[in-house]
């Protein structure tokens, strides 16, 4: 027997579990939850199922996305069941526990939007992920009116659920997170605002461009591009106010996004700029801006070019404008 | 801040990680180099930094951890520190001072007879077994052992056997089943976290630190007295056996408490039962066979064990909690001569928790296999040092325990310069595997070789030769969830093999360093290394010297590689710092250029 033949038929094996595996739930399961939703029978299925959900074990890999799914279909006959288990400190079922209600969605949001208040930290603050993740506008308000706890672990995911949630109700919360005196909770909030993008200032995040840690300067140049025309202007306001180069390397960042030509000319210009890691920004920056023009003046920078980054970077924009 | 980190370091590490007054040869190229690489990342030398509070704090952290997660480029300096210092002790890493005693200067018959009338005894053999009883009685009169505590020290006892031990069947077990014992074992760690802090169990690895004496000592190591003519005689006490042999082969069986054997090639077998022993050998010569307890409770808990060879081509014997293993208590092993071979299971070859595991070879070409947790491996306020000074030697951890979580067919090593904590409820140890040189062969299979897990710090030090590193995954400087490794090589022409999160890889909010001083080197790996970020990470590979060969089969994530995670970056950087014509397959380096073709990654070969 060849060994090609045998993975064949030992793949159709594994095919035939799966889906005998997945037909016995809907076959079994299923009837019963939908006869006895309350059913006192439910926390015990549950249970079953979220032990294969949550495992890591390689033999298991197959049962984890079906027993994900079961749980799911039960709908709000699982929450309650569900609802205890958030008081894990367990990784994997935390992400399995995240699954399950982006999948219930909607419907879970009355319930988890109780346990953001708990005085445990882990159910409070996988609460919050999971409304997150469910994206429902419902839960905007609850989480704005918890932005300002003790714990910074929680302000950040109420700034990273705000985001996901992407509501326009949100938008004040996070601006505010901006300056908060922790580096995640800030970076989660420069995060959000380019998510959330209606209401948001462009100033506010052009301000974080030069904020001491890295996650909120990347953060804000990235949701300054996802802003889009608006932050244009305080973006070019920005270069002229003779920012440190690190600044301006975030606002090259933010300009090879931010999808206006209006940038070009500034981007061109600091092609030529004394700085190496600034002509590298730039010439990445202007692979973005697809253009006979472009290449051009991208070839010519090549010509001149000694640093190595920067030729990696315009070989680099040069392929891509060549490609695209 | 830096600059408060790094008096604290040296505040910290004073004595046996004595701060080295010079930094590592091409130190200074590399920060240059290394400040170059952030600038094409758009960073600073501060962005290089992890925070010690990405989850709340628990009470059995590491001052160091934090020190270092502020800090992790320091991991350079304390492997350095690590092959020229002195041993590093446990004190050390509590922040605290210990003052050795004094040895006791005394007539030794009147103490020794506390324990046991000495007929026959020579006085110089008194003053070595007076040497154990007098540092005995700094342990055995610990507050900890008031009578009331008894039963929690059982429990503890249990549990951490319980948090350390694994199962060959659990691979054959249903996942209902294995969810059981998982249950079990987190209840467990649930009770440990509460239960450990009530009493001061530091204290007992702290009072076993006098048996360091016994590397200084002049009684103790004065080989030129030996008493060729004296008699084996044996004494019982309260503690067991006690024996002296002279220099015909003997067989040492039993409940032993303290043998001097001053010759020939012996047979010991100890047998020690439930916690709270002591087992203390001085053997000056011969090639010896030592069969340590196999007890699934470790019976050296709250107890300590010394075991000093002077001599002969020996032979190791132990299941688990043996050869340098301090688990809730003290344990050295430390063999000056000959070419040893040692076998053992988990938690053993300088292993600690709640206390301080040592293994000191200082010549011959030894061989170490081990199962699991082995081989400078430290957890819970635990450090674990595995310090070889020459020869060629051969390490080996693996091939028992199966890795059920990550691919089939592999088994989990944990150990080589490997810390853990005991996630989420208790933060890590400490574990230093340090080799000074010889041409050493490494191998691990998950987890090893200079690695870490959970708020922990695991470095590998080889100081010279011509090393092979062979690993699977997360080995040779990798870092995860929140901790600290470091695999440092000072000299020689290294070969490096490895699948993934490896040779300089952090992966979640943890920092992971290759640094290779000088030599032509050959690195291998397949993903996710060679100066990998991953999930907010730091993964930085450096080699300073020499013509080098990288290969990796995965172009997108290695060689300067960071991902995005949490919407924000991870950091790789790739650094090759002098020797030209390096050679580069499969990933995005080339020799004598710059690289950058992720976001949050960079290389640079010059």
């Amino acid at each position: 027997m060849s060994r090609s033949y045998y993975n064949k038929h030992a793949c159709l094996l594994r095919n035939f579990v799966f889906y005998l595996f997945a037909g016995l739930i809907s076959v079994l399961f299923m009837p019963s939850i939908a006869n006895a939703q309350h059913n006192s029978g439910n926390a015990q299925i549950v249970d079953s199922l979220f032990i294969l959900a949550s495992s890591g074990d390689t033999k298991d890999r197959d049962f984890v996305e079906p027993s994900k799914q079961a749980i799911i279909e039960m709908g709000a006959a699982a929450i309650p069941q569900m609802l205890t288990k958030l008081e894990t400190h367990d990784a994997r079922e935390m992400h399995a526990i995240v699954d399950i209600f982006k999948g219930i969605g909607e419907t879970a949001v009355e319930s988890l939007t109780t346990r953001i208040y708990s005085q445990d930290s882990f159910i409070r603050r996988l609460a919050i992920r999971c409304l997150g993740e469910i994206k429902s506008e419902k839960a905007v308000g609850a989480l704005a009116a918890i932005k300002d706890h003790d714990d910074f672990r929680t302000r950040s995911k109420v700034m990273t659920a705000l985001g996901m949630i992407g509501s326009p109700d949100g938008s004040y919360t996070v601006m505010q997170g901006l300056s908060d005196p922790d580096d995640l909770v800030a970076t989660a909030a420069a995060v959000a605002c380019g998510k959330i993008k209606a209401g948001i200032k462009p100033n506010v995040l052009v301000k974080a461009l030069s904020h001491p840690y890295y996650g909120v300067r990347h953060s804000a140049a990235n949701s300054l591009a996802e802003l889009g025309e608006i932050a244009v202007n305080p973006l070019l306001d920005y270069v002229q106010s003779q920012p440190t180069i690190l600044g301006l390397g975030y606002v090259v960042q933010a300009m090879g996004r931010v999808d206006s030509p209006d940038v070009v000319p500034t981007l061109t210009l600091m092609l030529t700029s004394i700085d190496w890691s600034i002509r590298a920004n730039s010439a990445e920056a202007l692979g973005n801006f697809k253009s006979q023009k472009t290449v051009n003046t991208l070839k010519q920078a090549l010509k001149n070019e000694k640093h190595p980054l920067v030729i990696y970077k315009i070989k680099l924009s040069l392929d891509k404008l060549q490609t695209d | 801040m830096i600059r408060i980190i790094s008096i604290f370091l040296t505040f910290c590490l004073a004595g046996s990680l004595s701060a080295q007054e010079t930094a590592p040869a091409g130190f200074d190229v590399f920060n240059d180099k290394l400040d170059d690489a952030l600038i094409g990342l758009k960073m600073v030398r501060s962005d290089l930094s992890l925070r010690d509070d990405y989850i709340e704090k628990d009470t059995y952290r590491l001052k160091l951890i934090d020190s270092l997660m502020n800090a992790p480029l320091e991991m350079i300096n304390l492997s350095q520190n690590l092959l020229d210092g002195d041993v590093p002790g446990y004190a050390d890493h509590l922040g605290v001072n210990f003052e050795q005693l004094a040895f006791p200067d005394r007539n030794p018959e009147p103490h020794v007879k506390k324990y046991f009338k000495p007929k026959k005894v020579d006085k110089l053999t008194l003053h070595r077994i007076d040497f154990f009883l007098s540092r005995i009685e700094q342990i055995t009169e610990l507050e900890i052992f008031d009578e009331q505590n008894a039963g929690l020290l059982d429990s503890l006892a249990y549990g951490f056997m319980l948090m350390f031990e694994e199962d060959v069947e659990d691979e054959f077990r249903t996942a209902e089943q294995r969810d059981s014992i998982q249950q079990y074992e987190e209840e467990w760690a649930d009770v440990l976290k509460d239960i450990a802090g009530s009493v001061n169990l530091e204290s007992i690895g702290l009072a076993g630190q006098a048996f360091l004496d016994v590397f200084s000592d002049f009684i103790i190591n004065d080989e030129f007295d030996i008493q060729l003519k004296s008699d084996y005689v044996e004494f019982k006490t309260a503690f067991g056996k006690v024996c002296v042999g002279d220099t015909s082969a003997q067989h040492y069986s039993g409940d032993l408490f303290i043998v001097i054997d001053y010759g020939g090639d012996d047979i010991y077998d100890i047998h020690k039962a439930v916690t709270g022993n002591f087992t203390f050998i001085l053997d000056y010569g011969g090639n010896d066979t030592y069969n340590l307890p196999k007890a699934r409770i470790n019976p050296y808990s709250f107890g300590a064990n010394v075991l000093v060879d002077f001599n002969g081509d020996d032979l190791y014997n132990a299941s688990s909690w043996g050869l340098g293993a301090g688990l809730l208590g003290t344990g050295i092993l430390w063999d000056k001569k000959g070419n040893d071979k040692y076998f053992g299971d988990t938690f053993t070859m300088g292993a600690g928790c709640f206390g301080y595991g040592l293994l000191r070879d200082d010549g011959g070409d030894d061989f170490y296999n081990a199962a699991l947790r082995s081989q400078g491996f430290g957890s819970v306020k635990g450090v674990g040092v595995l310090i070889d000074s020459l020869g060629n030697d051969h390490y080996f951890a693996g091939g028992k325990y199966r890795d059920i979580f990550h691919f089939k067919g592999h088994n989990m090593s944990l150990s080589q310069g490997f810390a853990t904590g005991i996630r989420p409820y208790m933060s890590g140890g400490a574990g230093y595997l340090i080799d000074k040189s010889g041409n050493d062969t490494y191998e691990s299979d998950v987890f090893g070789q200079g690695c870490s897990y959970w708020w922990s710090l695991g470095v590998l030090a080889d100081g010279g030769g011509n090393d092979k590193y062979l690993s699977y995954l997360y080995a040779q400087g990798s870092a995860t969830h929140m901790s600290l490794g470091c695999l440092y090589d000072r000299s020689g022409d290294d070969f490096y093999l490895a699948h993934g999160v490896s040779q300089g890889c952090g992966h979640d909010y943890a920092a992971g360093i290759l640094y290779n001083a000088s030599g032509n080197d050959d690195y291998v790996g397949y993903d996710l290394s060679q100066g990998a970020g991953s999930a907010n990470g730091i993964g930085i590979i450096a080699d300073l010297e020499g013509i080098d060969s990288y290969l990796v089969k995965k172009a997108d994530n290695t060689q300067g590689y960071g991902n995005p995670r949490r919407d924000y970056g991870s950091i790789g950087i790739f650094l090759d710092i002098g020797g030209a014509k390096d050679s580069y397959a499969g990933g995005p380096g080339t020799d004598s250029t710059w690289w950058s073709g992720s976001k949050w990654g960079i290389g640079i070969d010059e």
